[in-house]
């Protein structure tokens, strides 16, 4: 029993994690509507003939929950990595530059290559490697103070955004909703781009948490690092690609959603949950849920209006990513 | 702790940054064998609705199209629309018997212009966006689905629609035309440029209804009194001397303000009376350059505000009214400026083009 209480004590966060994606999952599937009543739903889960409710749940609510899980989840742990890799806990693929840099490669396959979801997926991670490669060398170059590499980000990202402004002015047709993809949204999420981006992503998960072990040793500054035998260039190296992969199987699905990665890393460190093994699990259960809620909100506050992810998103994140700053002011 | 001091521990991490180079690598070949396999997910502006049209929405596609000078003048931004046109062998027959074997009960309409074409065609809706409630012929049977900008997809098949009628000028309305034909849902875009799309339109619609009668009354009758005015303008002789002169069109809104360039069904309206556009062949027009509008000193101006009204003209006095070089144009020293009414000149006028029409030759026998 005393072993029971201790493994549940131990992982109570993955725990409730699971509850919750599991909930959020069933809350995105099921939820009701004006339109579709919870008598509805559970008939055609009975094998009922109601094909406009068997319709919306196939066709949309199911690629859209999809669509939340990938993306929550790729842009958490894409965050995390971030904030490992730079020793900096308000690194985030959106204030890094990274989405937008994905961004802004996206539309230039459209360009290029219109339609092709593999030239998508290709460019969007060159796009994001790119913009973390700019801020890591900026970095390098003008001193690596977290305060520094920040604002590096935020230079970077301006320019990447600028890229995606003119691009959509000059041509309009690369991207269908300017607005949506901006903002951000699971509203319309192609099935093609959605297995290729959960592929993408689960394997980068994966592979994270393979190597996390390494991720704890940042920490510890890189001279530690290094004498404890990390190779820390080439380990830190391997952080930004996997979190450019990640934001960029995230991007090309969903447009440029932001603060995922910003606020769900953030808690669990402020919540002291050790070691980045555990860290990166949690995101996973806990970013994809945030996004699915989030979603799930945006649709159906105003039902039938609809608002888009990426400004609730914003609601929640800008807030937070003050209350951060305010901390850190706080600590030094 | 890890213990990286042990020499495979050592040997795990240099292997991170291999397995890292071999996951981008795995990556980037299924990327390029995405790309070379030709595959293509459903990008509205490149991918052709006819392929991906069931039989019935691509005979019902055609019927839209089957009049030449309605797909002439209906431009998309990268003319997907016309692409699609059905080719001039396509018997004119077949398409029309399918077309009215439809009869569709079951209408959404994702716009208040759009809305009103089918109503006035004689059909009823089940749904349409916010902003068209106030329609007369709308009853409290017809849904809410959203608004102009973001329709709401779970909405619209919650009413399970025979067929959704909307407007690929809207970007969101593109991807939904898109994803209502991968559900095998008969999704019609229709775009109005000028007063032959809407004639063109309102004939294919009737047939659909069966109220030809509407037809005469909403299109041909007033087909006729467009004609009238027109010669009444022209007859007027000296007395309306548009010949030749010129005009500037400009859409005024909160966020955006624009030059019409001949293509936008206004412009046509003030080209019937004789004016010339000045901003068809003047790119430099396009962003409502003071220095460019300076140069040309067109002879007419007219505003049309979009959105909030009252936002709109704010803009305008901000930006243009209060510039000096704007009062000192021809146009606006002697009372050439006149602000549009929304409903004829923002929103296409339908039924009530004529009085776009009579609006338009009242002003120009006063100014």
């Amino acid at each position: 029993m005393s072993t029971f209480t201790s493994f549940l004590g131990k992982h109570k966060w993955e725990i409730a994690g699971i509850s919750v994606l599991i909930v959020s999952c069933l809350l995105s599937l099921f939820a009701p509507s004006e339109d579709i009543t919870l008598g509805r739903i559970f008939s055609v889960m009975q094998g009922a003939n109601d094909p406009t409710a068997a319709l919306i749940l196939n066709k949309i609510r199911l690629p859209r929950m999809f669509g939340g899980l990938v993306c929550g989840c790729a842009l958490s742990v894409s965050g995390l990595l971030l904030q490992y890799a730079m020793s900096n806990e308000l690194c985030a693929p959106g204030i890094m530059g990274i989405n937008s840099g994905a961004g802004l490669f996206v539309l230039l396959s459209a360009l290029l290559f219109p339609g092709q979801v593999g030239a998508k997926g290709a460019f969007a991670f060159a796009g994001a490697l790119l913009s973390a490669l700019c801020v890591y060398l900026i970095g390098l170059k003008a001193g690596a103070s977290k305060t520094r590499i920040i604002l590096s980000g935020v230079a970077v990202s301006s320019l990447m955004t600028a890229g995606i402004n003119v691009i959509i002015t000059l041509f309009p047709e690369t991207v269908t909703d300017k607005v949506a993809f901006s903002l951000g949204g699971l509203q319309y999420i192609p099935i093609r781009q959605l297995h290729f981006s959960g592929i993408v992503t689960a394997v980068c998960c994966i592979a994270a948490l393979i190597y996390s072990g390494g991720l704890d040793l940042f920490q510890l500054g890189d001279e530690t690092a290094a004498a404890l035998g990390l190779p820390v260039k080439a380990y830190r190296f391997a952080c930004v690609g996997l979190a450019s992969l990640l934001a960029a199987s995230a991007v090309s699905l969903c447009g440029l959603l932001g603060f995922v990665g910003l606020i769900i890393p953030n808690v669990f460190r402020m919540l002291g949950v050790p070691g980045a093994g555990k860290r990166i699990r949690l995101c996973i259960l806990w970013g994809s849920s945030f996004l699915i809620l989030c979603d799930l909100l945006a649709g159906r506050l105003f039902y039938p209006y609809e608002l888009p992810a990426g400004a609730v998103l914003s609601c929640i994140g800008a807030p937070f990513f003050i209350l951060v700053i305010m901390r850190r002011t706080g600590h030094t | 702790m890890l213990h990286l001091a042990h020499p495979k521990r050592k040997k795990n991490l240099h292997k991170s940054s291999h397995v890292m180079i071999i996951l981008m690598t795995a990556f980037l070949i299924a990327s390029l064998t995405g790309c070379a396999s030709g595959d293509t997910e459903n990008a509205a502006s490149d991918s052709s609705p006819m392929s991906q049209t069931t039989d019935d929405q691509s005979l019902a596609d055609s019927a839209i199209i089957s009049d030449n000078s309605y797909a002439d003048t209906t431009v998309s931004p990268n003319n997907s629309y016309v692409d699609t046109a059905v080719s001039p062998d396509d018997s004119h027959t077949e398409k029309e018997a399918s077309v009215k074997e439809i009869c569709p009960e079951n209408v959404v309409a994702v716009s208040k212009s759009i809305a009103d074409l089918w109503l006035l065609s004689g059909g009823s809706l089940s749904g349409t966006t916010e902003d068209a409630m106030e329609l007369e012929g709308i009853t409290e049977n017809t849904a809410v689905i959203g608004t102009l900008s973001r329709p709401n997809i779970e909405a619209i098949l919650a009413l399970s629609p025979d067929l959704v009628l909307l407007t690929e000028d809207i970007p969101s309305q593109k991807e939904l035309k898109t994803e209502l034909e991968d559900m095998d849902i008969l999704a019609l875009a229709i775009d109005i440029n000028s007063f032959e799309d809407y004639m063109a339109c309102m004939d294919e619609l009737t047939d659909m209804t069966g109220r030809k009668d509407l037809y005469e009354q909403n299109a041909v009758e007033v087909s006729e009194r467009i004609k009238k005015i027109l010669e009444t303008a022209k007859a007027s002789g000296g007395s309306l001397d548009t010949e030749k002169k010129t005009f500037l069109a400009m859409r005024v809104s909160a966020t955006k303000n624009k030059a019409l360039k001949d293509d936008y069904f206004a412009c046509e309206i003030f080209r019937d009376f004789g004016l010339v556009n000045i901003a068809e062949e003047n790119n430099s027009l396009d962003e409502l350059n003071l220095e460019a509008i300076a140069a040309a000193d067109p002879d007419y101006i007219f505003v049309i505000p979009q959105g909030g009204e009252s936002e709109a003209m704010e803009s305008y006095r901000t930006q243009f009214e209060e510039n000096p070089v704007w009062r000192e144009l021809g146009a606006v020293k002697e009372n050439r400026l006149f602000i549009m009414p929304k409903e004829y000149f923002q929103y296409k006028p339908n039924a009530q083009w004529d009085t776009a029409y009579e609006y338009v030759y009242q002003l120009l026998r006063e100014a």
